[in-house]
């Protein structure tokens, strides 16, 4: 089974950065910070620094991002045609379709695959076991949230997809009972919400030098019975690793434990 | 600017119709959602009446369905579309590709759930159908430029609506759900503790909101948007505040005036004395139509 580790850019000069991959496949960018998304300038470090293509993991894109993402990949499709591109933007997926079909190889990142499933799934730690499935729900409310397999294994097809990736364990299954695309999964932290009000940074940033890092704060609030975690700009729950045959690849992000940040309050209003 | 507003009942849509709204939005009729008509017949009520005074309507299908569910949509968004609906606001892409092949082809809104964030996200849609999108609240009027030069777009009204996560990907639960049943507001809403300091999920301040609507004013943005929601009193203030900011962006206030204009209006308004947009509290608030 492949191990992969996911990488800002920033990390990818630091001394410590080989010790801290061990080997693993190196995805290299961030799924919710577009300050975090690499040049091609990094990609070419990361490849000297591994000695292997790192694979491009990307987040939802506004517009600036997007161009400068599409920098990226002209370079990438010219001298590392075949690089994997983690997609977690629509536009981005229609963008490489409509420009490099061929050129990438492609993977569906965990935003899209919840795109496609949105319903939660319970939270470890939480004494509520089975989450959002054990409440009672209407039975019109019951089948609501997930896209049918059918419409899934045709746009797979049609955006010439070879893996997914997700963090949940309901999602994985229906991939792994129904699809025969390559899966991957994220753990020990599955996703509960991201923004662009950055907590580090006070706001909504046009620029930023990510002072994120890898911090990770654990935030707990006795109006919820599990511990939640903050790291860039993303919240996030404990995850466990699935158990299934189908697995053939699990990502994770290095992290260090912080517990002393002073918040921004409410002067969340960056532009700039 | 046009204003858009979400409604559960006839009578709603009698009183919005009436005080200025340009289009009305509705879910589905489907028995038991306490934001959607129950029954169809009131759907068509309001569509005739909105018709009449020459404004539009919407039937917002802002889920991921399943696919048993597909035959009644269809059914259901083709019966309305005959009788004067104007178009459909839509999340699901598969729902959106079934439509087509159906060859069911109202005019398509996206909706904010749809995780459009830049001018390729758009055409992705627009190659199902869409016509007009809805400009997530996180996205800034510097990051929108070519988006709402490429089609006709809406906004929330910032200072009323702009969530602290983005959705479609904010997973948490709502206030008593599962692992938060001691919890009264949103977790976003919650106060946390890190460590031995105190942490919130960060929100924006009024200043903020205030230009990012005269920005999006100012870039050509169309539409205003204000979401349905169960608590009726509240809707309606907000419908009041809306109508008002709009009028003073269509006057050609300058920023600055507007931006304390905003302030002033929201600390006066106080809209937390009306609760939870979560409450239930019907149309028995509806002041009469020309009140």
């Amino acid at each position: 089974m492949e191990k992969a580790i996911i990488l800002s850019p920033s990390l990818i000069n630091q001394k410590s950065t080989l010790e801290l991959i061990k080997g693993a496949m190196v995805y290299l960018g961030d799924e919710f910070c577009i300050h975090k998304q690499p040049s091609f300038a990094d990609f070419t470090s990361a490849r000297k620094l591994t000695g292997a293509t790192p694979v491009l993991l990307s987040t939802l894109l506004t517009e600036p991002a997007l161009k400068s993402y599409a920098v990226l990949l002209s370079e990438c499709a010219k001298k590392a045609p075949g690089t994997e591109v983690v997609v977690n933007d629509i536009g981005l997926l229609h963008f490489i379709d409509k420009n490099y079909r061929g050129r990438f190889s492609i993977t569906l990142g965990r935003l899209i695959t919840y795109l496609f499933d949105p319903k939660n799934t319970r939270v470890l730690g939480s004494k509520s076991e089975r989450g959002l499935e054990g409440k009672k729900m209407k039975l019109w409310e019951s089948s609501l949230e997930a896209t049918p397999t059918p419409y899934i294994k045709k746009f797979l097809k049609r955006y010439a997809v070879e893996r997914v990736e997700t963090d949940s364990e309901r999602i994985f299954k229906k991939y792994a009972d129904n699809m025969d695309v390559k899966i991957s999964f994220y753990y020990p932290m599955r996703l509960m919400a991201m923004t662009r009000f950055c907590p580090f940074r006070g706001g909504i940033s046009l620029e930023c030098k990510a002072p994120c890092g890898s911090r990770l704060l654990t935030l707990r609030t006795r109006h919820l019975d599990y511990p939640l975690f903050s790291k860039g700009n993303a919240y996030f729950v404990k995850n466990r690793l699935v158990k299934h045959p189908r697995l053939d690849r699990t990502v994770r992000f290095p992290f260090v434990k912080s517990n002393n940040l002073k918040m921004y309050i409410n002067e969340g209003s960056l532009r700039g | 600017m046009r204003i858009t507003i979400g409604i559960k009942s006839l009578d709603e849509a009698d009183y919005f119709l009436h005080q200025g709204a340009d289009e009305i939005y509705f879910g589905p009729a489907v028995p038991s959602h306490r934001a959607s008509f129950s029954k169809e017949k009131e759907i068509l009520d309001s569509i005739r009446l909105a018709k009449k005074l020459q404004k539009k309507t919407l039937l917002a299908l802002n889920e991921i369905y399943s696919r048993e569910q597909y035959g009644f949509l269809l059914a259901h968004a083709r019966r309305l579309t005959g009788n004067g609906l104007d178009g459909l606001v839509v999340r699901d892409v598969a729902l959106l590709e079934y439509f087509n092949s159906e060859k069911f082809r109202p005019n398509f809104v996206s909706s904010i759930m749809s995780s459009c964030f830049n001018s390729q996200a758009m055409k992705f849609y627009m190659d199902l159908g869409v016509g007009r999108f809805t400009l997530h609240s996180q996205i800034m009027p510097e990051d929108a430029v070519k988006m709402v030069s490429a089609a006709e777009t809406i906004m929330f009204v910032s200072c009323l609506f702009l969530e602290p996560n983005i959705v479609p990907f904010c997973f948490f639960t709502y206030p008593g759900g599962p692992g938060a049943s001691k919890l009264k507001v949103r977790p976003c809403k919650a106060g946390f503790k890190c460590g031995r300091h105190d942490f919130r999920m960060l929100e924006s301040n009024l200043y903020f909101q205030a230009g990012l609507l005269y920005d999006f004013h100012k870039l050509g943005v169309q539409w205003l948007k204000i979401p349905r929601q169960l608590n009726t009193r509240k809707l309606i203030t907000e419908f009041k505040i809306t109508r008002f900011l709009n009028l003073l962006l269509e006057k050609g206030l300058d920023r600055e005036s507007f931006v304390k204009a905003v302030t002033e209006l929201m600390t006066r308004a106080d809209l937390n004395k009306y609760g939870s947009s979560y409450l239930i509290k019907p149309d028995v608030d509806i002041p009469a139509r020309h009140a």
